[in-house]
């Protein structure tokens, strides 16, 4: 797609019309700088062209070019064959129709539509057009040396014909029409009935016929111009004969009907014709023309029509359509170049597009970083307190752990044994009358500290056995866990009647700091 | 050139200002794009930590280490107490001689495998002294001596007991045979070898 804006020239045998998006210029072309143009690759109309882009104040840009040349042909050609043949045929047959042609030849052929005819056969409408090469190189370079770089090469007959031929198909379904337009140097007339294309003929009657009408009443009179005649054709069309058309110079309308009469004739036998031909009699008594215009119609044009026809004409003005590519004859160097131009720019836009995005996106996601930054270092004090508190807290493990295997290593040697020394010393200040102690032997067996003692006692006076209150001073020690009488005999000791024993004491495991306590109590 | 060869000229060359333009977006917008991340990591960590945990109390932390701390010192202290098993034996005898009982025998043991033992099971290098002792006194002279072994000397743990009663000999009255076995442990100082 073509970057920057679009103009529209419009080159015509009588003037060139330059459209921009709100302005438009036209420049009048003598007819002495016409005869000679095509000749000299229109280099003599560059002055007019310059004169109507200055008019609209454009220097430069890409231009659309519907243009009018001694060769060009348009036709439109309805063909039994199918799609893909009927377009070879019809590009063949458009080739050969211009007097030099040959495989370089710029040609199109848009297949308008395609269907089959009331004996079920193919019928295939397809609009072709053509031209010199040498033509359209010339009106390119015409553009080129305005400096307007050449989008679409549109000869004006293709053109017309591809608008007449929708607006007919755009017609009421209910009734046959027929469209007819006169653009400035040529005429179209189609034919259509429920959305389908019936005909369509390209006129060599246009305006310009008419306007020269004008003309040439003036010119028996006065000085005349293209412009004048035609802003008068515009003003008062088809006049009646006492009407007064400029004042002035005193010309009334009996002066310009006999001019253009001969001009109407001739574009009402164009018509009939056209009707005869592609209508069956019956249509053609009962078919519709609508006098299509894209601006001003002329006045009395068409009741003049409808006079000469014996047939209803009614006035229309319909919207232009734009511009197709489809429809151009433009030399492939020029799309090579114009593709290329375009995927350079697009590039360019899209390189230029990528840079904003990255750029955009570095300042953005940089200024996300330094939010995050901000906010990280907000927490720094609590993240700082963090960090010592996991380190005291690892030292603080550390620590435990190391007191936890001396505090094992401790309890498994020495804190679940019994204290000899404290038990041994408990045997001694026990105040049993006549205890006497043989032996004493500690051992460990499993887990429990074992105190095995074998001594002797009297026997009580009153006869009692000294050995319960042993037993229960032994059992009260908090040093000591359970007592068993493990043998008790009676015999001497001494002189005395008493008892020899042994006893097994179970001691109980102690830890340091419960001796002090233990001490009262034992 | 055709239409294709221009087709193609333009996608080669929008694919190579596509990838340029990838290139140039990965390396200007790496560094600030990991800071980003990294910083945003950083954040989110920071405050699922608040919002777990709260804001944690040094003071009490400090406190728990500087009690758990003179705890561990007080248990080194008291568990590398006990003497170098030579002067072990030298302190054994003066404290035998000082509590006025007679040292009859005194019979060091080997105690390399039990040092073993407690290295492999709590990591820890401690010395060991196990001996066989026959003291011949008062008992309540012996059983002060054995007092003192058991709080004077660190780690010490009496294995086995055997007291037994003289008065076989005139003047013997009231003093006793003890035989014990004993063991000292040592804790090694951080750094001795």
């Amino acid at each position: 797609m073509p970057i920057g804006r679009i103009l529209e020239v419009h080159l015509t045998p009588t003037f060139i019309e330059v459209r921009s998006k709100s302005r438009i210029a036209r420049a009048p072309i003598p007819a002495s700088a016409w005869e000679g143009a095509w000749s000299k690759g229109l280099t003599g109309l560059d002055p007019l062209l310059a004169r109507a882009l200055h008019e609209v104040g454009v220097d430069r840009g890409n231009a659309d070019i519907f243009y009018t040349s001694p060769d060009a042909a348009a036709e439109l050609m309805t063909l039994p064959l199918g799609v893909e043949e009927a377009r070879e045929a019809a590009l063949l047959r458009i080739r050969e129709s211009l007097s030099e042609s040959g495989p370089t030849t710029p040609t199109l052929a848009i297949v308008l539509e395609q269907g089959v005819d009331s004996s079920g056969k193919p019928r295939t409408h397809v609009l072709a057009a053509a031209d010199r090469a040498e033509t359209i190189e010339a009106v390119a370079g015409f553009l080129r040396r305005a400096r307007l770089r050449p989008r679409l090469i549109i000869p004006r007959k293709a053109y017309l014909m591809r608008w007449a031929v929708e607006a007919a198909k755009a017609a009421p379904k209910d009734k046959q029409t027929a469209i007819l337009r006169l653009d400035s140097h040529a005429g179209v007339l189609t034919g259509g009935s429920g959305g389908q294309l019936s005909f369509g003929r390209l006129l060599d009657t246009g305006v310009h016929m008419l306007a020269e009408a004008y003309a040439r009443a003036m010119r028996t009179m006065c000085e005349s111009s293209p412009d004048l005649s035609t802003t008068l054709l515009h003003s008062h069309g088809i006049p009646r004969r006492d009407t007064m058309i400029d004042p002035e110079r005193g010309i009334r309308g009996e002066a310009v009907l006999p001019m253009l009469q001969p001009a109407l004739q001739r574009l009402a036998i164009e018509i009939k014709q056209t009707l005869r031909f592609a209508l069956a009699e019956s249509q053609s008594a009962r078919v519709q023309v609508r006098l299509a215009s894209t601006g001003r119609p002329i006045p009395g044009l068409a009741a003049a029509i409808s006079g000469l026809l014996d047939t209803e004409v009614i006035d229309e003005t319909m919207p232009e359509r734009r511009p197709e590519a489809e429809l151009s004859l433009t030399p492939y160097s020029e799309i090579a170049i114009g593709t290329r131009q375009s995927f350079a720019a697009a590039l360019r836009v899209g390189a230029v597009a990528s840079l904003a995005v990255i750029a955009s996106d570095y300042v953005l996601t940089s200024r996300v970083a330094e939010r995050l930054g901000r906010e990280v270092a907000g927490t720094s004090v609590h993240a700082a307190q963090f960090e010592r508190a996991t380190s005291q807290k690892d030292r603080l493990d550390q620590v435990r752990q190391e007191l936890g295997r001396l505090d094992a290593f401790i309890d498994g040697v020495v804190e679940h044994s019994a204290s000899s020394a404290a038990c041994i010393a408990m045997l001694t200040r026990l105040e049993i009358p006549g205890l006497r102690i043989h032996e004493v032997l500690t051992s460990h067996t499993g887990n429990d500290d074992v105190m095995t003692i074998r001594g002797s006692l009297p026997i009580l006076k009153d006869g009692a056995d000294p050995l319960p209150p042993l037993l229960g001073a032994l059992g009260a020690s908090p040093l000591v866990s359970s007592v068993h009488l493990t043998s008790s005999r009676s015999s001497l000791v001494g002189d005395d009647e008493g008892i020899h024993f042994s006893l097994t004491l179970t001691l109980r495991p102690i830890v340091p700091g419960d001796l002090a306590r233990m001490g009262d109590k034992s | 050139m055709t239409q294709a060869e221009i087709y193609r000229g333009a996608i080669a060359k929008s694919i190579i200002v596509a990838a340029a333009a990838c290139a140039a977006w990965f390396v200007v917008s790496k560094g600030p794009r990991e800071q980003a991340s990294r910083l945003q990591a950083e954040l989110t960590s920071r405050e699922s930590m608040m919002k777990d945990k709260g804001l944690p109390d040094l003071d009490s932390i400090a406190d728990e280490i500087a009690r758990t701390s003179r705890r561990l010192d007080e248990v080194r202290t008291f568990a590398s107490a006990c003497p170098e098993p030579l002067k072990l034996i030298e302190r054994v005898r003066a404290a035998a001689q000082s509590h006025g009982v007679r040292v009859d025998r005194l019979d060091p043991s080997v105690t390399k495998s039990i040092s073993d033992e407690i290295a492999r099971t709590y990591g820890l290098q401690v010395e060991v002294a196990k001996y066989g002792l026959t003291l011949v006194g008062n008992l309540d002279r012996c059983v002060a001596f054995l007092e003192s072994l058991e709080r004077d000397f660190g780690l010490c743990r009496v294995e086995s007991i055997r007291i037994n009663p003289n008065g076989v000999a005139e003047g013997d009255a009231g003093t006793i045979t003890m035989m014990f076995e004993a063991t000292h442990y040592r804790l090694k100082q951080e750094g001795a070898q």
